[in-house]
């Protein structure tokens, strides 16, 4: 039955082609009809040798055949937000979804960031999230859905509810094709792609339900017995095409060995010990600092390394991503420079650098799984060179940043006599120099890209315009340097001004230039407190240090 | 003599021009946001004062790298990257100047032998004796002048024809009335559907090809015209269905005139004719829908008319009045469309669409394919096999065009950009024709070069 817009011209006749609406319509009927009303049960424990097995089960989804460990994760943080639900191991929220649908959906599970939309659909304005069955109950959402899916297909922008309204539902129907058991388990045939849902008739049903059934027994044995029988059903049903052992292991290792958390408390180490080591110059704690160091660069490579095995794809293709290898290059910058000055101002730069984006990185709202490119990016080899340099390019001047700030540090506390003034000032010019150059690089391979993929090799695109703009700002730093109208104290302030450029063309452009424009109606996105707080201590911080300069010197600074 | 242009290629002009250009451009970006793509290409990256300022930093730049002339060893590094940065510059600006920048649109299995340009024109034909003008229109750079009172004239066959734009809508939403107000027979009726709680109201205009019939959920909705009660029966009659299943359909007969209801079953077969009055509801026997004829225009008028949604440049639509002599005629036109005017002995089309550029060859598209990610919808490539063929030269070849393997032939260069899906897939190249491109990429070239220079030669910071 279609719903509240429900015609389309009678040319289109088959039955196939009817509207959205309908389809979402029929979904919430077919839902509540599978699903059906019964008691609520006792939570299930699931034995750690089970949680294992299942674990390294291979499933594809989102375009790609990954352990159930990712799929857990990625789910699991979809639905409520966050990877893990009240501290639990996702595979074991995922089995306990699976085994007891009914008491999970009672469960405030499904994540409703966005205030305004907690309002138009009648929840609690303090929780953020709803459950399954309230969110039926209400029928507000369904509601709201019709129009906005027609909105979309006009092909027109969507207001941030409108947006967060489809991101809920998005996560409606994730959760509805878990408590279906919508997983597809089963390898296909020999030269098919598409992998089949493990409860389609045909495949290892029985061994998918007595497994299901054995998750509900209180004797843990049964679990594990259930769980290998179900792994050799799978892989029985055509084991060339199933993963190999090694990949599934690479990944769940990669999962749960978390490289860039340990990274980053690394490199935070590295950064302490090396500062303390240029402020007091004892080797011992140069080499302990080089230590650290080096073990974070591995561990951190390794992470890079292992995302690219898995992923097949190269190092830099989402936001997360630039995240890794922005810090990854200002690591190696630095152990390349260390080599010529080792002064350990680079070192404890890009470890300080390193342990701060490692950090954002995983407490931003950012998509960390490994899924498939969008086809532009599909191996293409100029563009991925374009990417690694524009974003390697940001390493640099990242560092500059951080210099800058020593240097501004250091003139506070010593004026222009401070012993370290000019070692910091010849390596800012330098990082600087370094920068523009990659960043001039990265711009012109764009631009080659461009040509050979759009055939046009500059478009005055607002994100390749700030890239530009970022490019002649430290053009003119360095030009008005090299006249010798700045000082190293002017040098470091443009840098630290600079950096606001390069993070509005890293960062800005995408959330909010565009935003802009794509959320006409005065819906841009709100500017983080982190980032508003970041402003107002660089202002602070260069104004602090431009009064020092003007009032210290009538030359220039 | 000298002083002047020691000036113009010294640090004090190149750095303001840097920080002026990088000044701008900011605004540009911002500018965009507000007023629109095209609007910022025009007024402000296109602009003739924009391209100064940059011929402005070409003249600082070359001045400054012949001031050192003759060159020295240590100069080399400068000197490269101010070449290579003045023939970036040349490039764009040649580019700009002469290049040509389109898109091909090719269903699967037809030819193209022309390129649609991104800007529209208003074009006013006159089939007989074959005349055709086209104005630029540009309103797309002003998306927020909702009333630009453009004037354009012509002299055509049988008189001077004069079209004014006074209404122009960047995203304009379309409405349309329906009237008694009719000259012609032209049988429309107005039916009110409900069933559980959902209700809508739908026209069916019974000669209109595209709009007799409607599919409201499981039921097939029709507005049929006959002449008397004998055709009615005939179409009772037959063996074979005539309706689809699971339909209702409205039937006017013109003698004698009035309005009945056929309903049919899931195997098409019809229940039973039963009259039917404005204003009374009826049933449909199986799928239980209630239906209302709310009105019935024998002579119906259609008239179509736009509201603007915002100032985004997305589907574009204007409204114009064309006047010869003592005639005057108003219609609205969405992009793409035309209509006909009737002028005298010699009819005149005036069509509302992207302008249009002829290339010399003709590119048919012999298969378009798009392969997705394994159970996903998002694609993982794309590609068109086409012929390309230019009968001037008696060439013919079979080339296949996907992402970031263009197709080049005579300066052109023509590039997978997107597709439409459908019944039948229709490919989307990007068409490009860049002489400065040679320029921009020597430039490149040089700047490269340069730093490369400087990087092994000895730093020379104070």
């Amino acid at each position: 039955m279609s719903a509240n817009h429900g015609f389309c011209r009678l040319r289109v006749l088959p039955p196939s082609v009817l509207p959205p609406a309908s389809l979402v319509a029929g979904f919430l009927l077919l839902s509540i009809v599978l699903i059906g009303v019964s008691p609520v049960r006792a939570e299930t424990k699931i034995s750690t040798e089970t949680l294992e097995t299942v674990r390294h089960l291979a499933i594809q989804q989102g375009g790609r055949v990954k352990p159930l460990d990712s799929f857990a994760r990625e789910t699991i943080d979809r639905l409520t937000g966050s990877p893990v639900w009240k501290g639990q191991d996702p595979v074991e929220t995922l089995l306990s979804i699976l085994a007891e649908p009914d008491r999970w959906q009672e469960e405030p599970f499904l994540s409703v960031p966005f205030g305004p939309l907690r309002e138009a659909l009648g929840l609690d304005r303090r929780t953020k999230h709803v459950s399954y069955s309230e969110l039926i109950s209400t029928k507000k959402l369904m509601r709201m859905l019709p129009a906005i899916v027609e909105k979309q297909q006009r092909g027109e922008k969507l207001t941030m509810l409108e947006n967060e309204t489809m991101d809920l539902f998005d996560r409606f129907v994730a959760f509805t094709n878990l408590i279906k058991q919508e997983l597809n388990l089963v390898p296909p045939p020999a030269g098919e792609r598409i992998w089949l849902p493990v409860r389609q008739p045909a495949g290892p049903r029985a061994a998918w339900e007595g497994f299901i059934a054995s998750l509900k027994q209180s004797d843990p044995a049964e679990g594990i017995g259930g769980a290998r029988r179900l792994e050799q059903a799978l892989q029985a049903v055509n084991p060339p095409a199933y993963p190999a052992r090694w990949r599934l292991d690479l990944e769940v290792f990669y999962n749960r060995s978390a490289p860039f958390r340990v990274a980053r408390l690394l490199y935070l180490a590295a950064a302490i010990l090396l500062l303390l080591f240029s402020l007091k110059g004892k080797p011992k704690l140069a080499s302990a600092g080089a230590v650290f160091f080096v073990s974070a660069f591995l561990i951190h490579a390794a992470g890079i390394a292992s995302r690219v095995i898995l992923g097949g794809r190269p190092p830099v293709s989402n936001f997360y991503e630039t995240m890794l290898w922005l810090p990854f290059v200002a690591a190696v910058l630095a152990l390349i420079f260390e080599r010529i000055y080792r002064s350990g101002f680079f070192g404890f730069s890009a470890a300080l650098l390193a342990s701060i984006l490692l950090l954002l990185a995983d407490h931003l709202p950012l998509d960390s799984s490994i899924s498939p490119v969008v086809a532009v990016l599909h191996s293409n080899l100029w563009l991925t060179i374009h990417v690694l340099m524009v974003v390697g390019s940001y390493a640099p001047i990242s560092l500059a940043m951080v210099l800058a700030h020593l240097y501004g540090v250091f003139y506070l506390q010593g004026g222009e006599g401070h012993p370290s003034l000019p070692a910091v000032g010849r390596f800012l010019y330098r990082a600087v120099q370094v920068g523009v150059v990659m960043l001039a690089a990265g711009i012109m391979l764009g631009a080659v890209w461009a040509n050979a993929s759009w055939g046009r090799y500059w478009g005055w695109d607002p994100k390749e315009t700030w890239a530009l703009i970022t490019l002649l700002w430290f053009l003119a730093l360095l030009h008005g340097r090299f006249a010798g109208w700045l000082k190293g104290t002017g040098m470091a302030l443009g840098t630290i001004a600079g950096f606001f450029l390069l993070l509005m063309t890293y960062y800005g452009v995408s959330f909010y230039l565009v935003g802009l424009h794509s959320y006409a109606g005065g819906n841009a996105k709100p500017v983080p407190p982190l980032l508003i707080a970041y402003f107002a201590a660089e202002i602070l911080f260069i104004g602090t240090v431009a009064r020092k300069a003007v009032i210290g010197s009538r030359r220039p600074v | 003599m000298l002083r002047p242009f020691r000036f113009l290629g010294s640090l004090k002009v190149a750095v303001p021009t840097l920080v002026t250009i990088a000044g701008v451009l900011a605004w540009g970006t911002i500018y965009e946001a507000r007023f629109g793509t095209a609007a910022v290409q025009r007024f402000v990256y296109g602009s003739w004062w924009f391209q100064g300022i940059l011929s402005f930093l070409a003249v600082n730049l070359a001045t400054a790298a012949f001031l050192r002339y003759p060159w020295k060893r240590k100069h080399i590094p400068f000197v490269l990257a101010h070449i290579g940065i003045i023939l970036i510059l040349t490039g764009g600006i040649l580019g700009g100047r002469f290049g040509v920048q389109g898109q091909m649109i090719i269903p699967e299995g037809e030819s193209s032998d022309s390129l649609q340009l991104d800007r529209n024109v208003l074009a006013v034909l006159q089939p007989n004796p074959g005349l055709t003008r086209e104005f630029e229109t540009r309103f797309e750079t002003t998306a927020w002048d909702h009333a630009p009172h453009a004037l354009f004239e012509t002299d055509l066959e049988g008189g001077r024809l004069q079209l004014v734009v006074d209404r122009y809508f960047s995203n304009a939403d379309p409405h349309e009335e329906i009237s008694d107000a009719g000259e012609r027979d032209n049988p429309a009726i107005h039916l009110t559907l409900s069933s559980e709680g959902h209700e809508d109201d739908i026209w069916l205009l019974a000669r209109d090809r595209e709009r007799f019939g409607a599919r409201w959920g499981e039921a097939h909705v029709l507005f049929l015209e006959l002449e008397d009660e004998k055709e009615l029966k005939q179409m009772r009659s037959h063996t074979h269905p005539v309706l689809p299943p699971d339909s209702i359909v409205l039937i006017w007969l013109r003698s004698p005139d009035k309005l009945a209801v056929v309903t049919t079953g899931p195997k098409a077969v019809i229940s039973g004719v039963v009259p039917v009055k404005v204003g009374r509801p009826f049933v449909h026997p199986s799928l239980g829908y209630r239906a209302k004829v709310s009105a019935f225009y024998p002579k119906a008028r259609v008239e179509e008319f736009f509201t603007s949604r915002d100032d985004e440049v997305r589907s574009e639509a204007v409204r114009l009045t064309a006047r010869s002599g003592e005639r005057t005629v108003q219609s609205w036109l969405g992009l793409r469309e035309s209509i006909t005017l009737p002028f005298g002995k010699h009819p005149v089309i005036i069509e509302y669409r992207p302008a249009v550029r002829p290339v010399p060859f003709s590119v048919k598209l012999l298969d378009f394919r798009k392969t997705d990610y394994p159970g996903t919808e998002m694609a993982a490539a794309f590609e068109s096999d086409v012929e390309l063929s230019d009968p001037s030269r008696g060439v013919t070849f079979k080339k296949r065009i996907s992402m970031n393997n263009p197709l080049k032939y005579r300066g052109y260069s023509l590039f997978q950009s997107s597709y439409v899906q459908g019944p039948k897939e229709t490919t989307i190249l990007s068409v490009r024709n860049d002489p400065g491109v040679p320029f921009v990429y020597t430039g490149f070239l040089i700047v490269l070069a340069g730093v490369i220079t400087l990087f092994t030669s000895k730093s020379r910071m104070t």
